[in-house]
């Protein structure tokens, strides 16, 4: 099993997750990510070989705006991962983001979004946090 | 074979299909009237081979080109720098066409362009259940092969309470209502089966068979592959369960019935993985390969079945290296050889092309740095469909270490589904054919295939030859080289012993529950066991001889056990030498476990100084080579900018850098355990002999390497002076990073 992270409104996020195929547990909580960062939302436990990271992210941004500003900084859209293989998918995904047709040049945590700023448009950058989860308490 | 020769030409003319030669002669004569545009090339004057050889002299500045442009392979085949028209005329096949012939350029007329290669993606999920829903998706997400992989306990006959590890490397089948549910609901009318049976097909053919007519089907609607290959099981155990001849007698059952009963079903799979896992070059593996399948087509004929019936019963599966034009070279001679083979037996034309399932090779795959698994297997996919295989397995990345999930499998599958929609793979016929490199290339490894066939024949066939341990020899010589190559970095494995990544965390190894699947497994199979009448099955099993018999006994409720011991003849079983399995990177990883094994425990690792002199872009090019050839084996190696002189004080770059080095890793004191002089050939003759005996008495127990290797005319002089050995690309890593793993206590 595996587990990821998802900052953003608990009862909505419950109800969707748990009627994605794979998921297999989904519990609301806060965690806390290796940097000392805090996410309210919550906890997805998951059969990798049933589901991947890029299909959950796909259910998560039909309900998150990665580009809203949040008034509270702990629901600001968040990604926290568990395990360092994880990081490729999530840049990969973030990228294809960004292919949807969002604006060039916005950034996500440490990952270079896309290296062609358009002179003269405007740049929105993705208010999501992405780190690594050193701990979680459920509610 | 010959109804899709058939099928391929029948679009040609309204009465009747046409034949292979009459195809051939309406082709020829069509070349004759096209008229293709006369090209000259006269804009530029083509150069001679030794103007350009010249040319490229002047590029080499003086490093001797015969050494450098000529690339000699495992195969013992040199690679050209150039390949011209000139020196490759002669062996153009511009007679030739695909499906026909010797079958060099294609084993169909149409290549792929009717008939993609089948994506045959190997399902591996223990239980029944989860591998039919693994199958279903993989259909459902672009595959077009149901390739189910059986775990060791069902290859070998055994029920899943006598099994070890239920699941190790695929499904576990018991009972005919395990293969309902793993069958349920496939659309195998639609789609090819392909299962590997093991030593024999029977158990498996009559289990499917058994289940597809318990839910109203039959095995005649199915095409595909159940097969079987005993030499290839002979020699990766070492051993047989039973006789050799008991094993063809069960081989020439399958033949008989499929024959009969099931025409499109092949039941002898021929496969390449018993000599390429064990590090054989494509020459051997081809050659060897051939020589199981001949042995097996004696065997058949002295069992009274027709060549026409044998050659319709086998296909064949060989694993793409790493070597892309070899490769692609390898698929198309081996074509060529086998139809020479098949001739030889009086085969129909139709019946001489060869049926190749391909396999990216496990041997090139690494647990280190695995996603470069990716890579390696899109040049081995690319190069098997160039080449012309009829169906492809692309296994996921992380095959080494765990089975597949959701993500490795997709990028694997993606592979195939971007060569056939977005690459345009399924255009092109023979898309090799005319290369110069790749002809020459094809003509060469034939030959040479030919030849070490023949080496086998000479010996009196394959047994024999395995007998006497000669492909196990040969094969071992090769997997030698291959380590060496490795060891000295000639072979690059990137990420393992070149660019080593160390923030690399390792990927989860996510071991399945094997005992609680083992009770999950044993509980389905008692259930369905509970209410069978003994009795009667005990007269079942008494006729288990043939597939409709032992078809009679799963339908009665026998388990995999049962019938592989029921129609087991108690004859003497054929012994020889295994070949183990090996991967090429495995002492690499093994070497580099180590080294994590011992930080994990300690916390200490091998610490290395650079002994940096002068500015960056003097020291730079050797500290950054030192640096990544001492972090293969995942060492500390701390940098610094380099010790320059102050500018009234010469010589006090040295007194520097041996105070930097006192000053230990931590500022400390904390010692090193190596140091490193880096810098050019130009200043070693002053700095080794001034430098190094004050690194020595510095830290006595320092091992002292110079970057780069001495002139012969230095070397002595150096070593005097404190140097214990160079680092430089004819140096052997492997066995330097072991030197100081031991010297460090990390291994004995």
């Amino acid at each position: 099993m595996k587990e990821l992270y998802l900052a953003g409104d608990k009862s909505l996020l419950q109800e969707l997750f748990v009627q994605v195929k794979g998921v297999e547990k989904v519990e609301a909580g806060s965690a806390t990510s290796t940097e000392g960062e805090k996410l309210d939302g919550v906890k997805i436990t998951y059969n990798p070989k049933k589901q991947d990271i890029s299909s959950i992210l796909q259910e998560y941004f039909a309900v998150v705006d990665p580009f809203t500003v949040k008034t509270d900084p702990a629901e600001q859209p968040g990604v926290f991962y568990s395990s360092a293989e994880d990081i490729m998918q999530l840049e990969y995904y973030a990228r294809f983001l960004q292919s949807r047709g969002h604006e060039p040049g916005a950034a996500l945590g440490n990952l270079i979004m896309n290296d062609t700023i358009i002179p003269g448009q405007e740049i929105r950058p993705l208010q999501l946090r992405f780190g690594r989860v050193a701990g979680f308490v459920a509610d | 074979m010959a109804d899709e020769q058939q099928k391929s030409t029948a679009s040609v003319t309204d009465e009747r299909p046409l034949t292979d030669k009459e195809l051939e002669e309406i082709l020829h004569k069509s070349e004759k009237v096209t008229d293709f545009p006369e090209v000259t090339f006269d804009e530029f004057t083509v150069p001679t081979k030794e103007e350009w050889v010249e040319a490229c002299n002047t590029l080499l500045k003086g490093k001797p080109f015969d050494k450098v442009m000529y690339t000699k392979n495992y195969e013992g085949i040199t690679f050209d720098p150039i390949y011209t028209r000139r020196s490759t005329d002669d062996i153009l096949p511009t007679n030739d066409y695909p499906g026909m012939g010797d079958f060099l350029r294609g084993a169909t007329v149409n290549g792929y362009v009717h008939e993609p290669w089948g994506i045959a993606q190997a399902c591996d999920e223990t239980l029944p259940q989860d591998n039919n829903e693994l199958l279903k998706e993989e259909i459902d997400k672009g595959s077009t092969v149901y390739h189910i992989k059986l775990d060791s306990a069902t290859l070998n006959g055994i029920d899943v309470k006598d099994a070890e590890k239920p699941g190790d490397v695929g499904v576990n089948i018991t009972t005919v209502e395990d293969m309902n549910v793993l069958l349920n609901g496939l659309k195998l009318e639609k789609y090819p089966l392909m299962i590997y049976a093991g030593a024999g097909a029977k158990g498996m053919l009559a289990l499917t068979a058994a289940a597809l007519e318990a839910s109203g089907k039959s095995l005649k609607e199915v095409k595909g592959v159940i097969g079987a290959d005993p030499l290839g099981e002979l020699i990766i155990n070492g051993k047989t369960k039973t006789s050799l001849d008991a094993l063809y007698d069960e081989m020439a059952e399958t033949i008989k019935y499929t024959r009969a009963n099931a025409p499109e079903m092949r039941t002898v799979f021929v496969r390449s993985d018993c000599f390429t896992d064990g590090g054989a070059d494509a020459v051997q593996e081809v050659a060897y390969t051939f020589a199981n399948a001949v042995e097996y087509i004696r065997a058949m004929q002295k069992r009274g079945l027709a060549i026409k019936d044998i050659a319709g019963s086998l296909f064949f599966a060989f694993n793409q290296g790493a070597n892309f034009f070899m490769e692609i070279a390898k698929l198309r001679a081996l074509r060529q050889v086998w139809a020479a083979i098949m001739e030889a037996f009086g085969a129909e034309e139709a019946d001489r092309a060869i049926k190749v399932h391909g396999r990216s090779s496990r041997f090139t795959k690494s647990v280190i740095d695995p996603y470069v698994n990716m890579l390696r297997n899109t040049t081995q996919t690319f190069s098997s469909v160039v080449g012309g295989v009829t169906t492809y397995e692309n296994p996921p990345f992380d095959e080494l270490i765990r089975k597949g999930d959701v993500f490795s499998r997709r990028i694997a599958r993606n592979l195939h589904v971007m060569l056939q929609e977005e690459f345009g793979m399924l255009c092109p016929i023979d898309a090799a054919g005319g290369s110069w490199a790749v002809e020459s290339l094809t003509k060469q490894i034939s030959e040479k295939i030919w030849a070490e066939f023949q080496k086998i024949e000479e010996m009196g066939g394959v047994t024999k030859a395995l007998e006497a341990g000669y492909p196990q020899k040969a094969i071992a010589e090769v997997l030698a080289k291959r380590f060496k190559a490795l060891e000295m970095r000639s072979d690059r494995a990137v990420g393992v012993n070149m660019y080593p990544n160390m923030t690399e965390e390792p990927l989860e190894r996510r071991e399945e529950d094997t005992p609680k699947l083992k009770k999950q497994r044993e509980a389905a199979v008692a259930a369905y066991v509970a209410d069978i009448d003994t009795n009667y099955l005990a007269g079942k099993l008494a006729n288990v001889e043939t597939v409709a018999g032992a078809m009679e006994a799963f339908s009665n409720g026998a388990t995999v056990g049962q019938v592989a011991a029921a129609g087991c003849k108690a004859e003497p079983v054929e012994t020889v030498e295994a070949i183990a399995p090996h991967h090429w990177t495995e002492r690499y990883e093994a070497l580099r476990f180590d080294t994590e094994k011992y930080i994990k425990e300690t916390g200490k690792n091998v610490e290395i100084f650079l002994a940096n002199m002068g500015l960056i872009p003097q020291h730079k090019a050797r500290a950054d080579f030192s640096t990544s050839f001492l972090q293969v084996g995942e060492f500390n190696v701390h940098l610094n900018d380099g010790f320059q002189d102050d500018e009234d004080k010469p010589g006090s770059r040295y007194d520097k850098c041996v105070a930097a080095l006192k000053a230990g890793i931590d500022g400390n004191g904390t010692p090193y355990d190596v140091a490193v002089i880096c810098s050019t050939d130009a200043t070693y003759p002053e700095d080794v002999p001034a430098l190094a005996p004050m690194l020595k008495k510095a830290n006595p127990n320092i091992t002292l390497f110079l970057a780069g290797a001495a002139p012969k005319d230095m070397e002595a002089v150096y070593r005097e002076a404190g140097v214990d050995d160079f680092i430089s690309v004819k140096a052997n890593c492997f066995e330097i990073l072991k030197m100081l793993q031991k010297k460090k206590g990390m291994i004995e």
